[in-house]
């Protein structure tokens, strides 16, 4: 037999023969022994600790991560309530500065070309256009689509919004404002000298125009605007 | 889960302490002979159980009976020496500073396990000095290492190393008797 299964076998044997020393140990019966109540104490605060769990940088990790999740639910849900509430309450303004220009002021717009996509996505179809005017600019905002026509000196832009309130705030010193109906829209415009201002609302849309064009041809392409769903 | 784990393992100590604590009392109180010294030897114990819990197997009660009274009379020993150390009695520190042989290797003689062979080791075991079946014990049947044997009796590594070795010489040792006397 080789050395190493005798040892091998030694220690078989006293696993075996330590098994069968316990099993015959003979333990007397032991009366109660007189623990003092301070002892008692110490044992079961010792007990407890173990219980308890250890500031380890696991568990610390872990509940500073818990918290840091709680927080962003609860921050993000404000923020997003913040953001819906804004979108309630938010008014489009129109406001004059010169007599020629508009400058629209509406919720919180971003002017980054790159996110078009995330933004409004409907696309307006202009089923007619005068002969030579073409598209120079278009911007697919958060809360509305902007295009911009022009040939020489004709242009027009038109900006479609969406958003639930509308409060136009026009300056009307100087210029001839009236209504007036197409397709059976109720179209405010404002003329002062050669550029006429067009506001109106279809559906959940608030259409504004500027136009140097001839108020018929305006509106004839007002007429033939439609909002074609994207998706 | 590791909550749950350290919960369960508080609750396993309790139930340890409960069933063993009088035990561990006489067994301490017979080496230090004092109340308060019993008690504290009996906490330090349980410092040592808390580090081993896992190794503790309450369904084999002799096995867990036995792990317990090992580590309360080493304690109560460790204790004993400290309180001899510090009257200035060294020659009693008969139990760390014993003359210990040095054996480099056991050699086997041809043994065949049996029922025969079996109960002459565990005779043999019996038979064994305290520090050295307590080394036996604890690496045979409590499965420790010699590392961990070494921080619960509080000695070194190689005080356990000679203690196992001299263990398994004398083990062997008996066994030949045994059987010359055949």
């Amino acid at each position: 037999m080789s050395q190493d299964f005798l040892e091998e076998l030694l220690e078989k044997a006293i696993q075996q023969g330590a098994k069968e020393y316990v099993q015959q140990e003979e333990i007397e019966t032991q009366e109660n022994a007189p623990f003092s109540q301070k002892h008692e104490e110490t044992m079961q605060n010792m007990f407890r600790k173990v219980g308890e769990p250890k500031l380890t940088w696991c568990f610390v990790t872990r509940k500073v991560a818990i918290i840091l999740l709680a927080s962003l639910v609860i921050f993000g849900g404000i923020a997003i309530t913040t953001d819906a509430f804004k979108k309630k309450n938010n008014h489009f303004e129109i406001e004059n500065h010169d007599s020629n220009y508009m400058n629209i002021q509406f919720g919180e717009e971003k002017e980054s070309s790159n996110q078009s996509n995330s933004y409004m996505t409907e696309e307006v179809a202009f089923l007619y256009l005068p002969e030579g005017m073409k598209l120079v600019n278009e911007k697919a905002m958060l809360h509305y689509r902007f295009f911009k026509f022009e040939d020489g000196d004709k242009k027009f832009w038109i900006r479609v919004n969406h958003e639930t309130d509308y409060v136009a705030n026009t300056d009307i010193e100087d210029t001839t404002s009236k209504k007036i109906i197409v397709d059976e829209m109720d179209i405010f415009v404002r003329e002062k000298e050669n550029i006429i201002n067009y506001f109106w609302k279809d559906e959940a849309y608030y259409y504004e125009v500027e136009s140097s064009l001839p108020r018929e041809e305006m509106v004839k392409i007002i007429d033939n605007l439609k909002i074609l769903k994207k998706f | 889960m590791k909550e749950n784990a350290q919960k369960e393992a508080a609750k396993k100590l309790e139930r340890l302490y409960q069933k063993y604590k009088n035990l561990m009392y006489h067994e301490a109180f017979a080496i230090l002979k004092d109340h308060a010294q019993t008690e504290d030897a009996i906490q330090q114990s349980f410092v040592k159980i808390i580090a081993n819990i896992d190794k503790v197997d309450e369904k084999d009660e002799p096995k867990t009976r036995n792990y317990l009274v090992i580590i309360c009379r080493n304690t109560a020993i460790d204790m004993y020496k400290g309180r001899l150390y510090l009257a200035g009695d060294e020659a009693n520190l008969d139990y760390e500073n014993e003359e210990e042989p040095v054996v480099d290797y056991v050699e086997p003689a041809q043994i065949v396990i049996g029922k025969e062979t079996i109960a002459r080791i565990t005779k043999a075991i019996g038979e064994l000095p305290e520090i050295y079946r307590d080394v036996i014990l604890l690496e045979s049947l409590h499965s420790h290492t010699k590392e961990e044997i070494a921080k619960i009796l509080n000695v070194s590594y190689e005080t356990v190393k000679k203690r196992s070795l001299r263990a398994r010489k004398m083990l062997l040792e008996a066994l030949e008797k045994e059987e010359d006397a055949k």
